[in-house]
């Protein structure tokens, strides 16, 4: 019985101190990972929104964005973040929405887009993106992304037998999860962007 | 979409499209080292289902009401593991004494599923795909999501051992006897299971 | 200096985790899309090996042998977590291309296997050493499959692209994995046995059952068993595989 005991209290003793020490180790790099999160997505901001210079946070509406979305008949999508994006002299340029689809094939995807203040999408980037390797996550090449730059349109669609007009999007091949969830977002994004925040109406 | 559909299409997704040996690696070592008849495979099969579809159930809970209220979530590794541990512990020794037909049908393999990476696979999956901390139906969307991963995992093992008794009896090249043979039988598995894909 | 040096060779060669005891198998083909891949999950998984080796070695005295799984779980477990909160916080793409495969390094066989067959019975500089070397037998094998299926399935070497080459995308894919794991085994099989009939492969698949045996929360390996499969370690080859499996099935059949 003493043998339990000690065993016991020596076991406890192990998964204290391992406990102590994720904690402090948890504490030290709480902050870094905060600032790395931090540094991805602003380097993601600028990369979708190249010829702003700076880039305001706009206060977050979740009801009414969410509601703008859901009325374009999407569930699975979510615009969390808006930023006005500015020129040197204070211009609103666009925005630049940061988003969620839930329709992802490996998880989440958690993508920022840019519009201009006509509707014109200027570029979209990941913020994590974990699909298969190989076909979804071709998402992250060029190739599929500058499908969205520099196109103005009300909502995409995408299209296994090439792309014709100029909503349309190239499915990545093997990878009609992904492409169907990135599109998705977009047009959350675009739709959040029209009935929400279009034009800069909301100064 | 409703719930119910939802869960079906969670159901298909982690039993056929990801599954869990032929896509994403987990539980490999179960899968090649008892695979070689299919009566001792679909043992292994439902001892897996069985740990898991618990085991989801449990870590999905545990996830939901101390780690994410708490803060607690860099905790999770070593909080799903431990009880991970203590779970298969314990359902050998319920088994034993409450079950003893089903403990001798499942309990030779029941130590082997500990490190089973399948199971803290699906533990942590459920976590990272934000199931356990859904708001409505979190804890079925985490077993619903454990038990079919499991099935998926009987599915590609009892294959794997029927096609293991057939090839046998083959002329196989001595270089590729054993353990590469089975290796390119995975392989081929793998490609049959990408046909999945086009269910969803 | 000799015996540590002996640790390293052993690791890197004559007991390769992946190619020779086939351990390890799950993240050595989830991640091995590139060779950059490769050494990020082959080094990861090393500092935590020579961690736990570490410290298991240095409490090997303390640690009661009937709670002795237990502990040594939560010392892997422990050094895991600190690995993945590292890694995110400083180098985060590794973090993200590794995923789900960084906590999982707890269930990786080698660590484990090592804590029990070695750093339990070895000194700590031994259990060191070994500990460096396994892992470096480990990061070389994953970077070498990364290697080849980031060469043969997406045309690239090391991120740069190869001119010419039209890749095949299935040796990224899951398919892939287990085709060059596949070809890679069959090369050893050559090399190791020419061109004679053998059945070490069996060997290789005990080694994995018997690798998840040894997790099995210490009842099946025994304290006595454990010391019989260190007397067996010595005379090295595949010979000790097979003896090991059978210690562990007796135990088992016992129970």
């Amino acid at each position: 019985m003493g043998n339990v005991i000690k065993s016991t209290c020596i076991f406890t003793l192990i998964t204290l101190v391992a406990g102590g020490l994720l904690g402090f180790t948890h504490e030290v790099t709480k902050e870094p990972i905060a600032r790395q999160e931090q540094l991805a997505k602003e380097k993601a901001l600028s990369e979708v929104f190249e010829v702003a210079s700076r880039y305001e946070q706009v206060e977050t509406d979740a009801e009414a964005w969410s509601g703008a979305i859901s009325d374009t008949g999407l569930t699975e999508e979510e615009v969390t973040e808006a930023y006005r994006a500015e020129s040197d002299n204070g211009n609103v340029l666009g925005y630049v929405l940061s988003g969620v689809s839930k329709e992802g094939y490996g998880g989440d995807i958690a993508f920022v887009m840019g519009v201009e203040n006509d509707g014109t999408v200027t570029g979209i980037s990941f913020l994590s993106l974990s699909e298969t390797a190989g076909l979804g996550m071709n998402a992250q090449k060029p190739e599929f992304k500058e499908q969205f730059a520099d196109k103005k349109a009300d909502s995409f669609t995408y299209t296994k037998d090439g792309a014709a007009a100029e909503n349309e999007i190239d499915a990545i091949s093997g990878a009609t999860i992904t492409t169907r969830a990135v599109t998705n977002g977009v047009n959350a994004g675009l739709a959040v962007f029209q009935t929400c925040l279009k034009g800069g109406q909301k100064e | 979409m409703s719930t119910l559909q939802q869960l079906l299409l969670i159901a298909v997704g982690s039993a056929l499209v990801n599954n869990v040996v032929l896509s994403q690696f987990l539980g490999l070592c179960p899968f090649l080292g008892v695979s070689k008849n299919t009566k001792t495979a679909g043992g292994m099969g439902m001892a897996v289902i069985f740990v898991i579809t618990i085991a989801s159930l449990v870590t999905g809970a545990i996830y939901k009401f101390f780690l994410a209220p708490w803060d607690l979530t860099y905790l999770q590794t070593i909080v799903f593991i431990l009880v991970i541990a203590a779970l298969v512990q314990l359902v050998e020794m319920f088994l034993k004494k409450f079950s003893p037909a089903l403990y001798r049908a499942l309990g030779v393999y029941l130590p082997l599923i500990t490190t089973n990476c399948a199971v803290l696979g699906v533990a942590l999956t459920n976590v990272q795909k934000g199931y356990a901390t859904q708001a409505s139906f979190g804890l079925l969307t985490c077993v619903v999501n454990g038990a079919a991963t499991a099935v998926g995992f009987t599915i590609a093992i009892v294959i794997m051992a029927g096609i293991r008794e057939r090839i046998e009896h083959n002329d196989i090249s001595p270089s590729f006897q054993g353990m590469p043979i089975v290796l390119v039988t995975a392989g081929l598995m793998a490609m049959a299971f990408f046909g999945f894909s086009g269910l969803i | 200096m000799k015996a540590y040096m002996e640790r390293i060779y052993n690791g890197l060669i004559k007991e390769n985790p992946t190619f020779v005891l086939f351990l390890g198998i799950c993240p050595t083909l989830a991640v091995t899309t590139s060779a950059l891949n490769g050494v990020g999950m082959g080094l990861s998984t090393m500092a935590v090996l020579v961690m736990s080796n570490l410290l298991i070695s240095l409490l090997r005295k303390v640690i009661p042998s009937q709670v002795r799984m237990p502990a040594y779980i939560t010392i892997i477990a422990s050094f895991v977590t600190i690995v993945h909160l590292l890694l995110e916080a400083y180098v985060p793409s590794l973090y993200e291309s590794l995923g789900l495969y960084i906590p999982l390094i707890v269930v990786n066989c080698i660590i484990l296997g090592r804590a029990e067959a070695y750093a339990s019975s070895h000194s700590v500089g031994l259990s060191l050493f070994d500990g460096i070397g396994m892992g470096l037998g480990f990061t070389v094998a994953l970077t070498c499959i990364g290697a080849v299926r980031e060469l043969l399935g997406a045309g690239t070497v090391l991120g740069f692209t190869v001119p010419v080459y039209e890749p095949a995308t299935i040796f990224i894919l899951a398919p892939g994995a287990f085709f060059v794991l596949a070809a890679l085994a069959a090369v050893m099989n050559r090399v190791q046995h020419g061109n004679g009939r053998t059945s070490t492969t069996d060997s290789c698949l005990e080694g994995c059952e018997h690798c998840t045996n040894m997790g099995c929360g210490g009842r099946v390996f025994t304290r006595a068993a454990v010391s019989e499969t260190e007397e067996a370690d010595v005379p090295a080859g595949g010979a000790e595989e097979i003896e090991k499996p059978a210690a562990a099935e007796e135990k088992e059949g016992q129970e």
